[in-house]
């Protein structure tokens, strides 16, 4: 098991639906869990399968949830449009 | 400030400071994503200025980080510059597309086209103007013989003949 990490994600800079679908996709990899607090979201990643390690996997994990936040960010300028 | 800060470039992590007047977040979403696939990044928030920490996925060293932010600069301002063009074209690629919607779904002909109506009502056996009556009929001098029949001339003559010659079989 590796050690734990944590990503912090402004409320103003992401979308909490692109955090939780991210959720269910690393589910596998470890356990996530979700704090909601005033200004941001923050996930812990506890438990990370030992071949990606915690900081990797939260790393990938916050670079899939600012890709999936950016195209429902677009998608939402286009549908307003 | 004008240009993006340099809070952090070592241990293979570079974090930088924007100025959230400056560079619009769609700007700032639009630069991260192009730096996805080569690093780690996370935005984060303080006050008016928005953190961008990039983590490369290779080692480099602080040389190859403060080159890496130069690079995200230079996204930042193309993404600025590509934005303010969508945003002054966006009449005309309205316009545009509108146009060739209506043009698929046929709710818009051309001018040119609407005059060809006129000519539905004709059969297709009409020849109006004598194309299909033969050069030997058409030219033919009156009162002499006709010609020989032969293979392209024994026919009935179809309704495209009209006004053409046809044999009695009197001499």
């Amino acid at each position: 098991m590796s050690a734990a990490a944590t990503r912090v994600f402004h409320k103003k800079l992401y979308k909490l639906a692109a955090i939780q679908e991210a959720m269910e996709a690393y589910a596998d990899f470890a356990t996530l869990s979700l704090e909601r607090g005033d200004e941001a979201w923050t996930v812990a990643f506890e438990g990370a399968d030992e071949e990606f390690g915690a900081e990797t996997l939260a790393s990938e994990f916050a670079n899939y949830v600012l890709a999936e936040t950016i195209q429902r960010v677009r998608q939402g300028a286009q549908g307003s449009e | 400030m004008t240009a993006p800060e340099i809070l952090t470039a070592k241990d293979g992590k570079l974090v930088l400071s924007l100025d959230k007047g400056l560079y619009p977040l769609e700007v700032i979403y639009g630069a991260a994503y192009i730096f996805i696939d080569r690093a780690y990044v996370l935005l984060g928030k303080v006050d008016d200025t928005i953190t961008v920490e990039i983590a490369v996925k290779d080692d480099a060293d602080e040389a190859g980080l403060r080159a890496l932010a130069g690079e995200f600069g230079n996204e930042l301002l193309s993404q600025a510059l590509r934005r303010r063009i969508t945003k002054e074209n966006q009449n005309i690629l309205e316009t545009i597309v509108s146009q060739a919607l209506a043009g698929a779904t046929g709710a818009m002909v051309p001018s040119a086209f609407e005059d060809d109506e006129d000519d539905d009502d004709l059969d297709f056996l009409d020849d109006p103007l004598g194309i299909a009556v033969p050069w030997e009929e058409r030219f033919k001098k009156r009162g002499s013989a006709p010609a020989q029949p032969g293979p392209d001339t024994e026919r009935d003559a179809g309704p495209g003949d009209s006004g053409g010659f046809k044999p009695t079989g009197e001499k």
